[in-house]
């Protein structure tokens, strides 16, 4: 079990490698483009006041309604944690739950995003949680901090695939014992939102 | 710039997964702290059990003789609830320098979990020596199969005397928690009662104007000896308010039972005086005389008292004296039927000893106005001798011998003795140390014996005249609220205020 475990692991971490390349990818073709579109549209001086169109009143509401912030709710499912957020504007407050081998852990966190349309988002975080454990013939307790770095992809308008890195600090302790120790860890899950973006 | 950024992000993180090792989630990330945490854990350790007599040395009592049963425990500890190696659990005691015959001995589980440490337990009975030493030995084996050997440091005794009087040592018994005040008697069986105050409880009251109350619930009690080591703990005055802390409102200083003084008499009934608080700014001497099984309470008197003290004549009566501010020494005698009550115009700053002649009339001595001073009864007519002049002293204790001479000890700035000898005084100086909390009583041999509290090194001391000199002898820690108790064969009891606020009574074992 251990062993697939591992190979899970490792086909997990290429997984997320794969997408964070795709990230990089993603990001390249679309400044390209926004580059592009953006050169296309100075250089073109051919234009004439008819070319011009007068904006609909569809499209000015449309713009409108891009300037009052965000605000919805979102429950995360991943590996191996439940969270639920809310997110306000590019703010995202959040409290998560993992559990597994009799270790629990309850953080709460708060992470800043790009507020856009776009399909792939970073964002950074900060998390703190407590640790309770029982597990290895041992009863305890702990803490952990930690900043995280994270990339958001939406699958559709209001699911989203994410994944996230980040050093996390961690303590603790049974008895009269403690331990402190700095780790670095891999999170991924999706994001199921209240209403679309 | 962004792009940079999400590089840097994405070698940084190829670097972590490569380099360190990652995680994937938070679980997978305690998991190796939890893991060191245990193998930080996988060890073992012997403590002092946190019980009476055995939280400091591990052993009780630290003095007897041959027919005492010393009890020694120990603690093992393993936060991973595992065993000791089967058997391991050993005792080594020393005489001199050698393992005594049968040394080490294993000992045997008591109680507890070895989580929170399991208790080992070993008796035994020792031949007379003053040269015993002992430790506590366990084996453990570690998950990697490692054998840890745990020891305890050695620690001096017991001191086993041969039960020739020749030699002695004080047998020191735990009895209960307590706050204030001590009194010993030896009973008709020759086992010590002890009355004290102690505490059960704090009640906090919230006051309507916001204020929080704190109240103990002190009662009088009664330790008697049972046996060789057990103390029957009984409730003689319950019920007993006593305001301890308000600090928000400048009220008068925590006020508690005070003065609390025993006597037994020739019939062998005990009867026990103590001032109360009765209200915020008045006392109640309270008088407690066992009657067929239960104990029988009056109040005497009532106003701002101090320095009481009871004492018996040939017939078993009570004579009790005590100061009455504006008033002056009051001196009451039960008469068989009532009580007489007289009062002496002279001020008492501090306690008030008082002991009865063969003739049955009352002998009383006090520090006032600087005086030491001895104040008797003879033909129905008061006399007061101004001994000798003193800057300070609170505590003083009068005891008449066969022939009616009066020793009194008492405290001023120093531990002092005087003794009267034809018309003049002759004083003693005992211990030059700051002394307060003094008990005396006269031996056999009509000498006195003194325990006392010295609060420079927080300490009891015991003083007895040997061989034309003061022989003093620390006893213990803690020490306050001393009572001496001496029976007519020669045995010796304190009790006291412990380090711990507990009561403790030692014993001269002989």
């Amino acid at each position: 079990m251990d062993k697939i475990g591992e190979k899970m692991k490792v086909v997990f971490k290429l997984l997320l490698i794969m997408m964070w390349c795709n990230a990089f990818n993603v990001y390249g073709e679309n400044n390209e483009s926004m580059i592009s579109s953006t050169k296309s549209a100075f250089s073109d001086t051919s234009l004439t006041k008819k070319d011009i169109k007068k904006p609909k009143e569809k499209d000015i509401k449309e713009e409108s309604t891009q300037t009052t912030p965000l605000e919805r709710g979102v429950i995360n499912l991943g590996y191996p944690y439940i969270g639920l957020g809310y997110n306000y504007g590019n703010w995202l407050y959040g409290i998560r739950g993992a559990f597994g081998n009799g270790i629990s852990v309850y953080a709460f966190r708060i992470s800043i995003f790009e507020n856009s349309n776009k399909k792939t988002l970073p964002y950074i975080g900060l998390e703190l949680g407590g640790i309770s454990f029982d597990t290895y013939s041992l009863e305890g307790n702990g803490v952990e901090s930690g900043i995280f770095f994270g990339l958001e992809h939406y699958i559709s308008k209001n699911i989203s695939f994410s994944s996230e890195f980040y050093p996390v600090f961690i303590t603790v302790k049974s008895g009269d014992y403690r331990v402190n120790r700095l780790e670095f860890v891999l999170n991924f899950g999706f994001n199921f939102y209240w209403r679309n973006r | 710039m962004k792009k940079y950024f999400e590089i840097g992000l994405i070698i940084l993180f190829l670097r972590a997964n490569c380099v360190a090792g990652v995680h994937i989630g938070i679980i997978d990330a305690v998991k190796p702290a939890v893991k060191e945490l245990r193998k930080k854990s996988d060890n073992a350790s012997l403590e002092w059990v946190d019980e009476f007599y055995y939280k400091t040395d591990g052993l009780d009592f630290e003095c007897g003789n041959s027919s005492t049963t010393f009890t020694y425990k120990v603690k093992y500890k393993n936060w991973l609830n595992k065993p000791p190696k089967d058997g391991s659990v050993l005792l080594h005691i020393f005489k001199g320098e050698f393992e005594i015959n049968g040394s080490p001995f294993v000992m045997d589980y008591l109680s507890g979990e070895f989580k929170r440490g399991a208790v080992y337990k070993k008796s035994i009975t020792l031949n007379a020596g003053n040269d015993y030493s002992y430790y506590f030995e366990a084996k453990y084996v570690k998950d990697d199969g490692t054998q840890v050997n745990l020891t305890t440091s050695k620690m001096p005794g017991p001191k086993v005397t041969d039960g020739t009087g020749n030699d002695g040592c004080w047998q020191i018994h735990w009895i209960d928690n307590m706050s204030y005040e001590t009194s010993l008697q030896f009973d008709k069986n020759g086992k010590p009662n002890i009355f004290y105050v102690g505490n059960d409880e704090i009640i906090q009251k919230d006051l309507e104007y916001g204020a929080t109350y704190y109240y103990v619930t002190d009662k009088i009690k009664l330790a008697t000896l049972m046996d060789e080591k057990n103390w029957s703990i009984s409730d003689i005055d319950t019920n007993i308010y006593t305001e301890i802390n308000d600090s928000d409102h400048y009220l008068p200083p925590p006020f508690l039972i005070s003065s609390l003084h025993s006597n037994v008499d020739l019939n062998e009934d005990i009867r026990v005086i103590y001032l109360g608080m009765k209200t915020r700014t008045e006392l109640k001497l309270i008088y407690l005389k066992e009657t067929e099984g239960a104990w029988a309470k009056s109040e005497l008197a009532s106003g701002a008292l101090s320095g009481v003290d009871i004492c018996t004549d040939s017939l078993s009566y009570p004579h009790i004296s005590y100061y009455k501010s504006g008033q002056g020494i009051n001196y009451l005698k039960w008469n068989g039927s009532s009580w007489i009550s007289e009062i002496i115009s002279d001020i008492a700053d501090g306690m008030i000893s008082i002991y009865c002649d063969s003739s049955n009339n009352p002998h009383l001595a006090y520090v006032g106005n600087k005086n030491l001073k001895h104040l008797y009864k003879d033909q129905g007519n008061w006399t007061i001798e101004n001994i000798l002049g003193i800057n300070s002293g609170y505590f003083v204790s009068l005891l008449l011998d066969v022939n009616n001479i009066p020793n009194i000890v008492y405290n001023a700035s120093s531990l002092n003795y005087v003794k009267k000898s034809g018309n003049t005084w002759i004083i003693n100086n005992i211990d030059e140390r700051e002394v307060s909390f003094l008990s005396a009583k006269l031996d056999s041999n009509n000498l006195p014996v003194i325990s006392y509290y010295i609060p420079e090194d927080n300490s009891l001391y015991f003083a007895s005249y040997k061989n034309g000199s003061w022989v003093k002898e620390n006893i213990d820690r803690g020490g306050k609220y001393n009572s001496l108790a001496v029976t007519p064969s020669g045995n010796l009891a304190i009790s006291y205020k412990g380090d711990d606020n507990i009561l403790k009574c030692a014993i001269w074992i002989k």
